[in-house]
């Protein structure tokens, strides 16, 4: 075996004089990207040595050898995997490293393919190579600006599409529970999985980071700055990038005041002025076309780790967009721009020593993607505000600047929360606003297109709820007409007791008929709305909420009134509800029980909802 | 327990399945007008008698909406007002052709259908209320909300009047000026002819007033949901001429002799769907309706009930008689509500209802029928022409049919589908009516006819001095539809009967048990010797039981039963035995039903179970090896059937007092015993009596005297 030292020497020797070989190449090839001589899978045999290039350190790129173990048939869906393995001593001593992802791998000169996979926990630095062919597929695949990606990766939602969004914002089948985990996640020794880019974050608190990672189901690397490339005078006063096979490169997904940046490396460089790239040999997130800025990148050191090692970099300058995001590669361009969203975060600390903050950020747009990115700044800002296990009240407000096909609106959605041990960040990511941020971008009428946001989180030590603990109707009779008047005992979190008196008008018409008294908070009632025809009606129904502190209580009735899409009919005649309400539909009008409200302001959220059935004699006789 | 198989009747299925097995003889009867109204006509009047006869024959064209909700009647055209979407469409409804026979089958072409083009669509659900200005300009309002739109001939929409109401119900024009009958506030207007200076000329309690009717210079409105008769005058809130039982005055309409209204109840809803509703609406008010879609085509009967009134006005159209004079519910009707009157040259009026799209014809209390069966689900408006030309507006599927198109020249009537419960065998039919009537008949194993049902099939039938009669000759099947035709207008159907006997099921005996009186300890006489047999059994299908019991030693042989139901069977699930009348021993009791009165001797069904063995027990113990001494007696209480249940004794008459046994548990046939006697005893001689029981409450007794 031969000595580590004089072996790394040698191969530096040696990866110097093909490195600029390889530049000479990649340079001419830039050029033309059908000039790149590429080796098919099926000329790769068992112990073809060959070299692979990456960034180690800072931005120039370097070389290690490879030694093809195997090929793999069929690894994915029409897509095989060339094992390797790697006798430089870096690798072995920091194993298959995240972020290398997309490092071209040459053997007789020939591009064969991009360093895509490896083993958790490895013991030795064996990993998996995307055949070229495979991802010159995915530049073919064209631009398409009009679609706004949609990556099922992100979120883990247990329905798709409109249901999940309408269950949480109703409150149903929802759970505290984080997503289920990813079938990659449940396995993640015993076969080869993709490297992933290591999310360089920067600026985010260690829960919100977390949250992140999670969410978008990447590795999170704290310690890459992610100022650069948020300044545009910056970007365009930056030299021109003439990229080659093997550069740093960052999918920027924050940037400003906080930044979020996956990294990986280029594996291809073509077009008629080098601006088509492929990278990473993997998906990022899958979602297809996509439309995310990419910077250049400096890698500040490689961090070695029995599990996986990652690189820590930062992104510089913006350079261009993702452009697609598929099975074997993503495909980046240098004369697109991608459209970010400008999101800023106020925060107002529970102590009021530490002033208002405001926090100014871009995340990049995606149907999954922009709510997520918008969630962890959020997040982060409660996490800096309230770190501590006190019961706080969070007071979220969202102003969101969005254009649909009727024009500009502003959309701007207020709820409020209690945690009795601190805020609980999951929770604070569900905030309504982000949800409708979501229904914004995924609805069955119309993508909007979201021009900011701004959104805000007040938090205040202190514990303003109280739950309904009882509500009691003193008369034994009650008749049409008459005034009702209710006893509602509230209770609030340190067992203090007070009664409201809310008098409630039964109505005249309500004889002999059975109502429902309802009394709950104003976040558990809604009003009735009429079914939508557009987004923009979807929206006014979002508006449309009682206040959190306030105490509504219903009268619901026999009578049914119908909802349809060109407003509520309500009180409707037997006969009209009844010829109206289609039986030999699928689709119809939806009917509704008749409900007369009274909302009361209160100083504290509520929390219970308490129901009572009364049946309504008579009404009382004139004298 | 042991279940006894019979297997008579089961070998007799195998060898005569549809024969053996027949129950007893039913009949489907279709006799009276609710009767026939179950079933379903073309081109057929259903007579309030129960009359079949041949009636109008409808054109029908088809409406691109929902629902057609509203009729006005115009010079040679009609305007239907449609629900999703709020559209108005122009009808007209051409000649009356020539009835024309089909030379294959000789079914009736249908006449062509008038036609229908849509003039206007306006902003809203449903159109529900259509006038016409002198210069031929409609006005339409349409729900939601209180806006009047101008509608010209070209179809250009613009607004009338907008008037502060939630909805409007009816327009018509009133010496010069718009009538508007409105809801939620129980408002009418009045309206100049370019719809400014509104003015609210009737203020009622009700809520919606949603039937408008003028008669000479009076003004009528009809109400919901206090369903009242009020009329218009000087008086803001008018004058109540007549408060009806139910929920709304739907339709009002001027009679030859007096005033028709239409008044509908509904059964109240109930609050137990709220919770289901309201997340229904939260969730489509956020994501529309989902793209998958599940419907009930079946006809749905809601819940409630309709009648409709007349009153007579006398010659001079006296309406002060509609506050006074009795109203004579014409026809009533349950699980459907009416939707409009339309009264007919000859005086009938044609009333149209909910539910299967049928429309009925009133002509008094006792002259009513069912003259149309639309295809459609609901008749939801009905509007004459100038010329007489009839149109009928369909809900729920939108149409529009042509009523007196031509009469035609045959009728048929399906009958609705017979159940038998079980699979029948069908025998004779009878119809009885006038004419050449022709019978089809068909079966099947759905409550709706689908591919497993057999096709249409003839019947033949031959004139007999009560009626026609055929035979069914139709598979063994639970199912049964008749379809009749009436082929001329002189001919008519007045009665059917379909004789059939449904498979038995033959009975099940589900369980047998003998109970007896309760053994007490402080009884002091023996117990009844009388034991109570009882059983439960279960019909399957409805049939009339008997039953058999029986009762012989345990394990004894068939010749040793003894019948204990004397000479009949009976009907009861229960029978009194006194158990003195055998010997005392073990023995089992048989019950067997059968259901012989519902399907007669030889093809009842009879299901047996023997009870558990039970003991007969009517012989006192004992008491023997008496021991006498000065402070105590001892003996042995024995039973020769069953187990010592206690000992007793009383000493000089007293009351008897328990003795315990001397291992401490009566659990035996020979039971040892010791009775101390009492302290307090004073010294000469007493009289002892000791009183042992058995399990089943026999008592033996010995006296005893004893010298202290």
């Amino acid at each position: 075996m031969a000595n580590p030292a004089e072996t790394r020497r040698g191969a530096s020797e040696e990866g110097r004089a093909r490195g600029l070989l390889a530049a000479l190449l990649l340079g001419a090839l830039a050029t033309d990207a059908r000039a790149v001589d590429t080796m098919p899978v099926d000329q790769v045999r068992p112990g073809m040595k060959g070299y692979a290039v990456t960034v180690f350190s800072g931005d120039k790129t370097d070389r290690f050898e490879i030694e093809v173990i195997d090929v793999v048939r069929d690894y994915l869906p029409r897509q095989d995997a060339i094992l390797f393995r790697s006798a430089d001593p870096r690798m072995i001593h920091s194993g298959i490293v995240g972020g290398m992802s997309g490092s071209p791998i040459y053997i007789d000169g020939k591009l064969v393919g991009a360093l895509a996979y490896g083993y958790r926990f490895n013991k030795d630095p064996i990993g998996g190579i995307t055949p070229i062919a495979n991802m010159l597929a995915v530049d073919a695949l064209p631009y398409r600006p009009e679609v706004l990606p949609h990556t099922p990766r992100i979120g883990g939602q247990a329905r798709p599409g409109a249901a999940a969004w309408a269950d949480a914002i109703l409150g149903l089948g929802v759970t505290p529970l984080p997503p289920r985990r990813r079938p990659e996640e449940l396995d993640p020794v015993g076969s080869l999985t993709p490297l992933g880019a290591p999310m360089s974050v920067s600026g985010f608190g260690p829960g919100a980071t977390r949250l992140l990672g999670e969410e978008l189901g990447l590795v999170p690397v704290r310690g890459g700055s992610g100022r650069a490339g948020a300044d545009p005078d910056a970007a365009a006063k930056a030299a021109p990038k003439r990229w080659q096979g093997g550069d740093s490169v960052s999918v920027v997904l924050v940037r400003g005041d906080n930044a979020a940046a996956p990294n990986g490396t280029v594996t291809w460089v073509g077009g008629r002025s080098g601006e088509r790239l492929l990278a990473f040999g993997h998906p990022m997130f899958g979602g297809g076309p996509t439309s995310v800025p990419i910077a250049d990148a400096r890698v500040h050191v490689i961090i070695p780790s029995v599990d996986r090692s990652v690189k820590v970099s930062s992104p510089l300058t913006v350079r261009g967009a993702l452009i697609q995001d598929r099975q074997a590669a993503i495909a980046l361009r240098t004369d697109i721009q991608a459209e970010m969203i400008p999101v800023t975060t106020h925060l107002v600390a529970p102590e009021p020593e530490l002033g208002a903050r405001t926090y100014r950020s871009e995340v990049a747009q995606g149907v999954d993607l922009t709510p997520a990115l918008v969630a962890s700044l959020l997040t982060d800002a409660a996490e800096e505000g309230a770190p501590d296990a006190a019961a706080v009240m969070a007071e979220i407000t969202h102003i969101i600047n969005l254009e649909t096909s009727k024009g500009p609106r502003s959309v701007t959605i207020r709820d409020e929360y209690f945690f009795d041990r601190g805020v609980e960040l999951r929770a604070v990511g569900r905030a309504r606003g982000l949800l409708v941020l979501r229904i914004l971008l995924d609805n069955q009428f119309e993508v909007a297109r979201v021009r900011g946001v701004e959104q805000t989180i007040k938090l205040a030590y202190g514990d303003a709820i109280e739950e309904i603990e009882e509500v009691r109707v003193a008369q034994s009779e009650v008749h049409a007409g008459d005034l009702l008047r209710l006893e509602v005992w509230l209770r609030g979190r340190r067992g203090e007791r007070r009664r409201e008196l809310i008098d409630v008008r039964i109505p005249d018409d309500a004889g002999d008929q059975e109502v429902q008294l309802q009394v709950t908070g104003g976040e558990q009632a809604r009003p009735y709305r009429p079914l939508p025809r557009s987004l923009d009606d979807i929206i006014d129904t979002l508006e449309a909420t009682y206040p959190a502190r306030s105490l509504v209580v219903s009268v619901y009735r026999e009578g049914e009134g119908l909802s349809t899409q060109h407003g509520l009919l309500d009180s409707l005649p037997g006969s009209v509800l009844e010829s109206l309400s289609i039986d030999g539909s699928t689709r119809g009008p939806v009917r509704y029980k008749q409900a007369a409200r009274r909302v009361l302001p209160t100083a504290a959220l509520i929390a219970g909802d308490h129901n009572l059935r009364i049946s309504v004699l008579p009404a009382r006789a004139t004298p | 327990m042991k279940r006894l198989a019979r297997l008579a009747p089961l070998l007799a299925a195998l060898a005569l399945p549809h024969a053996a097995t027949a129950g007893g003889t039913r009949t489907h009867t279709v006799s009276d007008f609710d009767d026939f109204d179950a079933g379903e006509a073309v081109g057929a009047a259903i007579e309030g008698s129960g009359r079949v006869t041949v009636a109008y024959l409808p054109a029908r064209a088809e409406i691109t909406a929902a629902s057609a909700f509203v009729c006005h009647a115009a010079a040679g055209r009609a305007y239907i007002g449609t629900a999703d979407p709020a559209t108005i469409q122009v009808v007209t409804p051409g000649k009356p052709g020539k009835p024309v026979k089909d030379a294959k089958d000789a079914k009736i072409k249908q006449q062509p259908a008038p036609k229908v083009e849509q003039l206007a669509e306006l902003p809203g659900v449903v159109v529900t209320a259509i006038t016409e200005l002198p210069g031929g300009d409609l006005l339409a309002a349409t729900l939601p909300g209180g806006v009047i739109h101008r509608v010209t001939a070209k179809g250009k929409v613009s607004e009338f009047a907008k008037l502060d109401v939630g909805q409007i119900w009816a327009i018509t024009p009133h010496k010069g000026r718009i009538l508007v009958a409105t809801g939620p506030k129980g408002e009418l207007y009045s309206l100049d002819d370019k719809g400014g200076d509104a003015k609210v000329i009737l203020d009622s309690d009700d809520k919606d007033l949603l039937s408008l009717l003028v008669v000479g210079d009076a003004i009528l409105v009809g109400t919901a949901p206090g369903a009242k008769l009020l009329q218009v005058t000087s008086e803001l809130d008018g004058v109540l001429l007549h408060d009806f039982a139910g929920d709304e005055l739907r339709a009002l309409a001027l009679a030859p002799a007096g005033l028709l209204a239409a008044v509908n109840e509904f059964t109240d809803r109930g609050i137990s769907s709220l919770d289901a509703l309201t997340k229904n609406l939260n969730r489509s008010s956020l994501i529309g309706q989902p793209s998958e879609g599940i419907s009930d085509i079946k006809p749905r009967a809601v819940k409630a009930s309709a009648k409709l009134y007349h009153v007579h006005l006398g010659p001079g159209r006296d309406l002060a008689r509609a506050g006074e004079a009795t109203w004579e519910a014409w026809l009533s009707k349950d699980k459907l509500y009416f939707t409009d009157i339309e009264v007919l040259e000859g005086g009938a009026a044609l009333v149209s209802s909910s539910f299967d799209g049928k429309i009925y014809r009133v002509r008094g209390r006792r002259d009513l029928a069912t003259v149309l069966d639309l295809e459609e689900r609901q008749a939801t408006a009905l509007c004459r022409l100038e010329g007489g030309a009839l149109l009928a507006a369909a809900g729920d599927g939108a149409a529009v049919y042509r009523l007196d198109a031509a009469p035609a020249i045959t009728a048929t009537y399906k009958t609705k589908i017979f159940d038998a419960k079980q699979p029948a065998t069908y025998g004779e039919l009878l119809l009885r009516g006038r004419g050449d009537l022709k019978v089809r008949a068909r079966v099947g194993p759905s409550d709706t006819p689908d591919k497993r049902w057999t096709a249409w099939s003839a019947v033949p039938l031959t004139r007999e001095p009560d009626g026609l009669h055929g035979r069914l000759r139709q598979p063994l099947r639970r199912y049964l539809q008749l379809e009749v035709t009436v082929p001329s207008a002189d001919a008519e159907l007045r009665e059917i009967v379909a004789f059939y006997a449904p498979e038995n099921l033959p009975p099940l005996v589900k369980s047998v048990e003998l109970s007896r009186p309760e053994v007490e300890r402080d009884d002091d006489d023996e117990p009844p010797s009388t034991a109570t047999i009882k059983w439960k059994a279960d019909a399957a299908d409805d049939d009339e039981l008997v039953y058999e019991v029986r009762v012989r030693p345990e394990g004894a042989d068939e010749r040793q039963w003894i019948k204990l139901n004397g000479d009949a069977p009976i009907d009861k699930k229960e029978l009194k035995w006194d158990l003195a009348s055998v010997p005392d021993g073990t023995y089992e009791v048989e019950v067997r039903a059968s259901d012989e009165p519902s399907n007669g001797v030889g093809d009842a069904g009879v299901d047996a179970l023997v009870s558990a063995p039970f003991v007969v027990d009517r012989t006192r113990p004992r008491i023997e090896s008496l021991k006498v001494s000065a402070t105590e007696v001892s003996a042995v209480a024995r039973d020769d059937a069953g187990h010592i249940h206690d000992v007793a004794f009383s000493v000089d008459g007293g009351p008897f007092r328990a003795a315990s046994p001397r291992d401490g548990v009566f659990d035996g046939r020979d039971e040892p015993f010791t009775v101390p006697l009492p302290e307090g005893l004073s010294k000469g001689r007493h009289r002892l009596v000791l009183r042992a029981r058995d399990a089943f409450g026999n008592l033996g007794t010995l006296a005893v005297i004893v010298d202290r």
